[in-house]
């Protein structure tokens, strides 16, 4: 019973850190209609410059402000790559054009940031100060503040999508970017604030990183990407409430199927449930938010 | 043998893309060609070195099963749209790879080697090539082309029209699949070797990337993109061997921004025939 | 006249025997200008950090040979070969390596050597897999060897010292990365060897390279209270995984050992930043308690690498230095001309010799033979970790009294 209950309190915590990962990238989805294959390796690139800073400055504070600089400026760098095939509703081109970003960032760190080879942060800081716990169970201050950061950011992003005025400018585009046009909502404006809204949620996903994973390769922003795309097909494409309610499932079936079964066979498990719920609900757990046929 | 190799490889990568490019005919973004690339390759390599068939009945038993394969699964696929298909097909060729991985008769997390080799390789991947080229050039000037055409257009219109899409999504992925198989026994026998890991995402990423680069609204762009992608590596200048994938993404990133519809299409093969007529029209 | 005909029978002699004499000193002559030896390694894509490293040691030997006159009085050029972690691209490379190749020095990975070394077999090359396992090259033999992860023997060293530190383990749980077959083939050689002992393996658990969550693994491993914990893992997750299991309980730091896959640099870097971690756990050892001169030269090189500034001892790629140094003694040895035209008997004798090899001086772990599987004796530590830094405990040339 034990196990069982750390397994589940660790699969709500790896859940979390998926979830953070589907909002971002459904979030491009929902708004831009683009399905960023490079977010993984913005994540963990931001990673690698928050290492960076804080070897050269030895500051926390702006240790922990470049990484959100970073991602933001390198989903700018994108947006404008995508910004032609979008408008001609090339998508799948688009596609491509985020996996060769995605190739060029994790080549630039396997070529020149730290020689290619893993960066730890220091102990202090991953696990977020403390932990506690008795037994095989134990919460850090990292897990709580992950959770926290999930739900707090759908929140924040569902408010500001339906509550204000900007995020129902990006609604309406997504919805139908002629009307929106037409009625005068400043697509590449709003359009540019989606990449930035996004920029930033993959550098707090990175921060959040740092606290509970404490290091990082240049393989793990394509793990990163691929877990957010099955969160995203999980949930549905283009869900908020799903890349919550999918990450903290994904996290769960990982967690217990590693923990009960053959950990060689988490991902085919887990693609095996995405393919499940694909074929029975094809919109995934709580259907495609923008409707692609 | 290293120009021969580079050539049979070539073959395998401009069937495999062709593979994922006739399914994008009809709409499909469908990813089965690579795990029915491994399926053919463990096949073959199974029969020819364990069982001791022959070398010609190992490679064709294995285009055979792996397009089977596809066909069962098709059933179930077919009534999947664009994206739930691109998707479930992603997550069968991770369920594929992590079969064969546990699978001690198929050699396990060392995967087989010392398949039989087959003589000419280089003969059959190039009657392999031509055979695949006839048969969609045929499938395009085709009444069946004209369809997969009007439902790329409009899935609800052709149906309308009177195209069946749950039998032609069926008989896209059997063709893919057993495209995918060919190319994956030729790669077994070519390499002598299969492991888990070959046949997996990065070899998806690699075959869109030349379908979408290239061109997916004709065969010729992935036959053209193919050699190319391939062969660039190959002749890098050493002294800057560490900025080739930079410069590979950068290279897809440019040709995507100022090609969108990719290096070869309709229009450049229909501008490509009318000179190619003209030119013979004169010469009699 | 008797002294005509003793002149007339010794020109005779002097013009039959001049073009044997003439002959055998052609066929020991150097024909080519340069040995251009294919060096098959990793230099771009995801593994292109340790790549670069295995490409310093092996360029490190390259300029020492070339230094001191070469090999057979000509200078050594590699024809470098990237393979990107691609197992296409390794058989390409191979491919392009068998066409004039009289040796080959690589490839670095498991993957790419387990499928190009049946191409340099089928091709009749010798292939010096420096850092892959031994059973990658099985069916290859004789025509590749590895230098990198112990055998058998020396498996049952590292377990058996390790357990005699620690006599209160009886049950153990592993964990491993379950994708690399030399890993894989790793963790059952420890497994045999602890149950030949009498210590009872609970669980072999599978942990992915890079995972995002290492809880739910440790959890696992801890879930049966074992006594002692096995890793055979990259030093990053090395790291995670130990760091995890101490927060959720498992206090007894000597009765964790780590297998030598993660002794590098970069794990005595993330442990110090861990706190360090890892002090008062047992690690297999790479590098040599032997310091010669050209250890301590190739550590000063090695130190002067960006990144690498305080390393107290080499990583495993310095087995690419060895293996070079392997290649010219081979061609050396064997008297071979580099001549075309003999290509496919010289490649058979440097064969023969490399697999014959005796007490061959590495000039860094001192000598080595070679072994009926492929491997060599390339000596085994057991290290304790203290104030970060792997002290040697013993070598398997001790415990073995070799």
């Amino acid at each position: 019973m034990e196990a069982f209950i750390a397994y589940f309190e660790a699969g709500i915590v790896s859940g979390a850190i998926y979830s953070l990962i589907g909002i971002g990238m459904n979030l491009l989805l929902v708004v831009s209609n683009v399905v960023q294959f490079a977010y993984g390796e913005i994540v963990v690139i931001s990673m690698y410059m928050c290492w960076l800073t804080l070897k050269a400055t030895g500051s926390y504070a702006l240790a922990f402000t470049i990484p959100l600089i970073t991602s933001m400026a390198l989903s700018l760098l994108v947006e404008p790559l995508l910004r032609g095939l979008r408008a001609r509703k090339l998508r799948t081109e688009t596609l491509v054009i985020t996996i060769a970003v995605g190739l060029i960032l994790t080549e630039t760190m396997a070529v020149f940031l730290n020689s290619g080879l893993p960066i730890a942060f220091p102990a202090k800081i991953v696990g977020g100060g403390w932990d506690t716990g008795f037994g095989l169970i134990r919460v850090s201050a990292a897990d709580i503040y992950v959770v926290t950061a999930a739900v707090g950011l759908m929140l924040a992003l569902l408010y500001f999508l339906f509550k204000t005025r900007h995020g129902k400018g990006l609604r309406a585009i997504a919805h139908n970017i002629e009307a929106a046009r037409l009625l005068g909502i400043p697509l590449r404006r709003e359009t540019i604030l989606s990449f930035l809204i996004a920029g930033f949620l993959s550098g707090v996903t990175a921060i959040l990183f740092v606290f509970t994973i404490g290091v990082a390769t240049p393989e793990l922003g394509q793990l990163v990407t691929f877990k957010g795309l099955a969160v995203m097909m999980l949930g549905g494409m283009g869900s908020l409430k799903g890349a919550v309610f999918g990450g903290l499932l994904l996290g769960l079936i990982e967690c217990m199927v590693r923990g009960y079964f053959i950990g060689d066979w988490v991902d085919a498990i887990a693609m095996g449930c995405i393919m499940i719920v694909i074929i029975a609900k094809p919109g995934g757990l709580f259907g495609e938010a923008h409707g692609e046929g | 043998m290293y120009v021969e190799n580079l050539l049979i490889t070539v073959c395998v990568f401009i069937i495999l893309a062709w593979a994922c490019y006739l399914p994008l005919l009809g709409g499909q973004l469908f990813n089965g060609p690579v795990y029915c690339a491994g399926i053919s390759g463990y096949f073959a390599a199974y029969v020819t070195k364990v069982l001791g068939w022959p070398v010609a009945l190992g490679f064709f038993g294995g285009v055979i099963f792996s397009g089977f394969v596809a066909f069962g699964l098709a059933f179930f696929l077919a009534p999947l749209t664009m994206f739930q298909m691109a998707v479930v097909t992603i997550a069968l060729i991770f369920i594929f790879q992590t079969t064969f991985r546990n699978l001690d008769f198929l050699g396990g997390v060392t995967g087989m080697s010392g398949i039989p080799s087959v003589d000419h390789l280089v003969v059959v991947s190039f009657t392999a090539i031509f055979i695949c080229l006839v048969l969609l050039h045929r499938l395009y000037k085709s009444r069946w082309g004209r369809a997969l055409e009007a439902v790329e257009a409009d899935r609800i219109m052709a149906s309308a029209m009177g195209v069946d899409q749950y039998r032609m999504s069926i008989a896209l992925q059997s063709a893919a699949g057993t495209m995918g198989g060919l190319a994956g026994a030729i790669y077994a026998f070519n390499l002598g070797t299969m492991h888990p890991d070959i046949f997996g995402f990065g070899q998806l990423l690699y075959c869109f990337t030349i379908v979408f680069v290239g061109g997916r609204f004709t065969p010729w762009g992935p036959m053209l993109l193919a050699p190319v992608l391939w062969l660039i590596p190959e002749f890098f200048p050493s002294s800057i061997a560490q900025f080739r994938n930079i410069f590979f993404g950068a290279v897809v990133i440019l040709c995507l921004l100022t090609m969108p519809k990719g290096l070869v299409t309709k229009r450049t093969v229909a501008r490509v025939e009318i000179f190619l007529r003209s030119v013979f029209q004169r010469a009699h | 006249m008797k002294k005509g005909r003793i002149l007339v029978l010794l020109s005779a002699a002097l013009m039959v025997l001049t073009p044997i004499a003439d002959r055998k000193a052609a066929s020991s002559q150097v024909v080519v200008d340069q040995w251009e030896v294919p060096f098959i390694n990793t230099w771009t894509g995801v593994g292109a950090g340790y790549g670069v490293l295995c490409d310093f040691f092996q360029k490190a030997a390259m300029e020492e040979i070339n230094a001191s006159g070469g090999i057979a009085g000509k200078p050594l050029v590699m024809q470098d070969l990237d393979t990107a972690m691609d197992a296409t691209r390794a058989a390409s490379c191979m491919k392009k390596a068998v066409e004039k190749g009289l040796v080959i020095i690589g490839p670095m990975t498991s993957l790419d050597t387990q499928v190009s070394a049946p191409i340099a077999a089928k091709e009749g090359v010798m292939c010096l897999a420096a850092a892959a396992g031994f059973e990658t090259i099985k069916d290859s033999r004789p025509w590749a060897v590895v230098l990198m992860i112990p055998n058998q023997k020396r498996t049952e060293f590292t377990m058996n010292a390790w357990v005699e530190r620690n006599p209160g383990i009886k049950t153990v749980v592993m964990l491993g990365l379950p994708k690399i077959a030399q890993w894989a083939k790793l963790g059952e050689l420890q497994k045999e060897a602890l149950e030949k002992r009498g210590v009872k393996v609970l669980d072999n658990i599978d942990v992915e390279a890079g995972a995002v969550d290492v809880s739910s693994v440790v959890i696992r491993a801890l879930k049966g209270k074992p006594d002692g914990i096995v890793t055979r893992l990259m030093p990053a997750d090395t790291v995670r995984v130990i760091s995890a299991l101490l927060k959720r309980g498992f206090k007894n730091k000597g009765a964790i050992f780590t297998h030598s896959s993660a002794d590098s640099p970069e794990l005595y870097t993330m442990a110090g930043e861990s706190g360090n971690i890892l002090d008062g756990t047992y690690i297999g050892v790479w590098g040599t308690t032997n310091e010669t001169p050209a250890y301590k030269n190739l550590l000063t090189k090695f130190q002067g690498l960006k990144g690498q500034e305080k390393a107290d001892k080499t990583m495993w790629g310095d087995l690419f230095y060895v293996a070079t140094y392997m290649v010219k003694e081979a061609i050396e040895k064997t008297g071979a001309t580099g001549d075309p035209a003999k290509l496919k008997e010289e490649r058979i004798r440097i064969r023969d010799y490399i697999n014959s090899m005796k007490n061959f001086d590495s000039r860094i772990k001192g000598p080595i033979s070679a072994l009926p599987d492929g491997s060599f004796t390339v000596p085994d530590y057991l290290g304790r970790i203290e104030n970060n830094r792997a002290v040697v405990v013993m070598s398997s040339s001790e415990y073995f009294k070799e």
